[in-house]
């Protein structure tokens, strides 16, 4: 029977402090700290080479740390490695499958791996069966599997031992467009199970519908962490904000080129275009002036910027 | 899914699946109903089984090259049987002595290239395998422990020899009803081929572990194929020894048991060394990879100092004192085999690090006896170095005592002087004194040198050993460098001086000789006094390591283990419970 872990500390389930891991004079990660709660979901975002795997690696316990530790569920990853393995399971950017067998002796050599015996381990082997839809392909050898099925098989593999914590790296990376929702709608299933999702991905559209908070990692130092509108506004020190104004907009426009902090206006039509450097308090403030000065204010909105546009903005597209 | 009810989850998601194991034998035949209990039991059992064990069996008796090599340990017994038979022709009937024997060491032969090269092999490739295929990692972060791993190697290899011997098993049947070979000549030539195969299976795995690293394997994997076809001649020869010695060989005396359990002792003692060695390999760095091979290389000591009193106290009764003299040479391999033993023992040990991770200081000795014995098994290069020299010190201790008690019996005495008076004595203890000098005094220089080294650069352990090496390497050559400057070409094989007091091969080797005894004594006096400083100089990073004390679990980790250690409620399944 497997230990299974029957207390849960307070604190957050993942909390990475200073973390470094140099190899040589290579920083491959320089002094990240953040934390996640239990059941968010976490995107892990950076270019290539920006320190996201050897991060996760450290985290699952495959690598050590230079300086630092992290925390899984308030134990630490160097000297309480057993107790962070059960408590997580991580999916690496490989495969690893094995020759010479099937769908189900991958799963149950797992299983069995973790410690399930018995009628814990055939439930769990169903349940996984079930939740990755491989039941059809129960005895198909794993070298007949596609892609995707594989990967659907790595995930069931990650989350056979019931873990509190999934780390995934790049689990869509190399799938086609099917697989790739098929895989996210089985980690928001996850999530909404209540599991925490450490993920790792450069679909960055993906990333943003599906997770409650990223880091935005380059040259192994965390740029941003926070939920992605915290981070849209750390990151937006100025707006683009459209305004229609009834009756035209070149009084309008007019009015605004007197003001202080607005730029690169352009009027056309009902519809008046500018640059506004600010936060939203000093937004709302300018459409209360707007309007006491007598304009007809139809529509006031400003253009957020999408994960994308921040990650381009906060990344200077180097790596190590 | 929370991790606190994650069983309950499970089973609200997915029904729980029907046991028909016992449900089988309720209302069956007697008949059917045995055999479906017979069944769940072995559903039971199979559950107890390393997983390690049950994956590699599953993939190994399907691959092809398990296939192909049973297939052709098959074919080859075959043709042998046809073969053989018709070499020795009608006479097969009549001089079964020969036909016995010549039929064994060709089915042996078949047998022993499976045991002792696909096997081993076959394990070595099991672990390169899981680098290969990528699986070595997501097997190292389940909640396997490296021992589980290791032994789910060892126990496919060991289920594959027997395979392969009952294949060849009715084949050796055939060998002993030819006659001309006994049945425990068959057992004890099996058994010693089983037991190398094991002990090589061990070693393999060893260097496994070693390969996982992309850079070591092309290397150890040559190493290895090396290794088992030197071991095979050796093997086979020894197997012929045992067949052809079998007439001699007397298995009704207690002698000749007491050696088999000597060389299974021994054998044993390595074996379960080299597991040890490959189960720390694969542990995570923060736990105590140290004592437990601490702990087995002082057993293998004692073993052998346990082997060696029996022997004194053989030779001191009274029906065999005329064996004196055989007693104080006996000391000498006695001296060699474990200088040799806690010199690479001591080399590993001294190439580890000073640093103690918090998990590791959990499990450090508290109370004053406990530290001032358990010290000494806890990790560190100092800690490793006070090991080794404190085990060569109980060596010459043990040397010295015999020494003693040979000197201070008087029958004894005059048997162990009898040809060559008090030489024996003299050299002996002159041996002994150097060996420990010399193991004391490189092993403590290595240890310093490692130490600088690690200040500037990164040195693993490899690198450390490799040190330890060097230098012994240097105290060698550089004598004959110096006599080579100084002196002239070839004036340097002029004989033994103090030059070469460095040099442990030539000076231990010169001992030997009574001509040099003035210079031997010198050259003791420089090495234990060499040896002595360098101890000294080693006792500051004694006293840090002893100054780690025993920190206390996290809380966290506290609270885990007190909820572990509660017993789940059984939950009732029946109106009965």
């Amino acid at each position: 029977m497997i230990s299974t872990p029957s207390t849960t500390s307070s604190g957050p389930i993942i909390e990475v402090r200073h973390l470094c891991r140099y190899f040589d004079r290579a920083k491959a990660v320089d002094d990240i700290s953040f934390s996640v709660k239990r059941g968010q979901v976490f995107g892990y975002i950076g270019p290539n080479g920006a320190g996201k795997t050897t991060s996760m690696r450290i985290l699952s316990t495959l690598d050590q740390p230079t300086s630092g530790d992290a925390y899984v569920d308030g134990f630490s990853v160097v000297d309480d490695p057993d107790r962070v393995r059960r408590r997580l399971g991580f999916m690496p950017d490989y495969f690893g499958t094995y020759s010479n067998m099937n769908v189900v002796e991958y799963l149950d050599f797992f299983a069995r791996s973790y410690g399930l015996r018995g009628d814990d381990r055939r439930r769990a082997l169903n349940y996984v069966m079930d939740f990755t839809q491989l039941e059809s392909l129960r005895y198909k050898p794993i070298g007949g599997l596609s892609k995707g099925m594989k990967q659907r098989l790595c995930l069931g593999r990650t989350m056979v031992h019931d873990p509190a914590v999934l780390v995934l790296d790049e689990p869509a990376a190399g799938l086609d467009p099917r697989a790739r929702i098929e895989l996210r709608e089985m980690i928001g299933r996850l999530a909404s199970d209540g599991k925490t999702v450490l993920i790792s991905s450069h679909i960055l559209t993906e990333l943003a519908e599906m997770c409650d908070i990223v880091g935005i990692i380059e040259l192994g130092k965390m740029l941003a962490v926070g939920s992605v509108a915290d981070i849209q506004r750390s990151q937006q020190r100025h707006s683009q904000i459209r305004v229609r104004a009834l009756g035209g907009a070149r009084p309008l426009a007019a009015w605004l080129g007197e003001r202080d902090g607005i730029r690169q206006i352009t009027a056309e039509g009902e519809t008046a275009t500018f640059i506004h450097d600010g936060d939203e308090q000093s937004e709302a403030d300018l459409l209360r002036d707007m309007i006491a000065a007598g304009f007809r204010v139809a529509a006031f909105g400003s253009q957020t910027k999408s994960l994308e546009d921040v990650f381009m903005q906060v990344t200077a597209g180097k790596v190590q | 899914m929370r991790q606190t009810g994650n069983q309950s989850t499970m089973a609200s998601v997915s029904p729980i699946p029907q046991i028909v194991e016992e449900g089988a034998a309720v209302g069956a035949p007697p008949a059917f109903a045995r055999w479906a209990k017979l069944g769940a039991w072995l559903e039971r059992m199979g559950e107890r089984l390393n997983p390690i064990l049950v994956k590699e069996c599953r993939q190994s008796l399907k691959s092809r090259q398990f296939a192909i090599t049973f297939a052709l340990v098959l074919a080859a017994c075959w043709l042998w049987s046809i073969f053989g038979v018709t070499l020795i022709g009608p006479s097969i009937y009549y001089s079964g002595a020969a036909a016995g024997t010549k039929m064994f060491e060709g089915y042996f032969f078949i047998l022993a290239v499976a045991l002792l090269i696909v096997v081993p092999f076959g394990a070595f490739r099991s672990l390169a395998d899981e680098r290969d295929d990528r699986t070595f990692e997501l097997l190292a972060i389940t909640t396997l422990r490296p021992r589980q791993i290791v032994a789910g190697k060892l126990g496919s290899a060991i289920i594959q020899m027997l395979v392969y011997l009952s294949a060849v098993s009715p084949c050796l049947g055939f060998t002993y009803l030819l006659r001309g070979i006994e049945l425990p000549t068959i057992l004890l030539a099996l058994g010693y081929c089983l037991l190398t195969s094991v002990g090589l299976s061990i070693l393999c795995l060893l260097a496994g572990t070693v390969a996982l690293a992309r850079q070591w394997y092309s290397l150890l994997s040559a190493l290895m194929v090396l290794l088992l076809i030197g071991n095979f001649g050796f093997t086979i020869s020894g197997e012929v020894g045992i067949v052809m010695g079998s007439s001699v060989l007397n298995y009704g005396s207690a002698d000749f048991w007491h050696a088999v359990g000597g060389f299974l002792l021994a054998h044993v003692s390595y074996d379960t060394l080299f597991f040890l060695a490959a189960t720390a390999r694969l542990t995570f760095p923060s736990e105590n990879r140290s004592t437990p091979l601490r702990i087995a290389m002082l057993s293998q000591h004692l073993l052998l100092t346990f082997a060696f009193a029996w022997f004194v106290t053989r030779i001191a009764s009274n029906a065999t004192r005329e064996l004196a003299p055989m007693l104080i040479e006996s000391l000498t391999p006695y001296c060699i085999l474990l200088t040799i033993h806690w010199y690479v023992m001591g080399a590993f040990m001294t190439g580890e690090t000073s640093q103690l991770s918090d998990r590791a200081k959990r499990g450090l000795p508290q109370s004053f006896v406990g530290r001032a014995i358990l010290t000494w098994f806890t990790p560190g290069s100092a800690t490793g170095y006070v090991f080794a020299v404190a085990n060569l010190l109980a060596m010459t201790l043990v040397v010295h005592a015999v020494l003693l008690y040979v000197w201070l019996d008087p029958g004894l005495r005059m048997q162990a002087t009898l040809s060559a008076g008090r030489a024996n004595f003299d050299r002996t203890s002159q041996l002994n004194l150097l060996l420990f000098g010399y193991a004391a005094f490189y092993l403590g220089l290595g240890r310093i040198v490692t130490g600088a080294l690690r200040r500037v650069a990164t040195v693993r352990m490899a690198g450390a050993v490799m040190l330890n090496v060097l230098l012994v390497l240097v105290g060698c050559i550089t004598p004959l460098l110096i006599e080579e400057i100084f002196a002239g070409r070839g004036r340097w094989s002029s004989g033994y001086s103090l030059l070469y007091v460095f040099n442990p091969f030539y000076s231990i080797s010169s001992s030997q000789s009574s001509a040099l005894s003035g210079q031997i004594e010198l050259a003791l006096v420089i090495v234990l006094g060499s040896a002595s400083v360098v101890f000294l100089a080693n006792l500051r990073a004694v006293a840090a390591e002893l100054r780690r004390t025993r920190v206390a679990a996290p809380e966290r980790v506290a609270e885990d283990d007190a909820a572990l250690a509660v017993k789940p409620v059984a939950i009732p399944v029946t109106p009965w419970d």
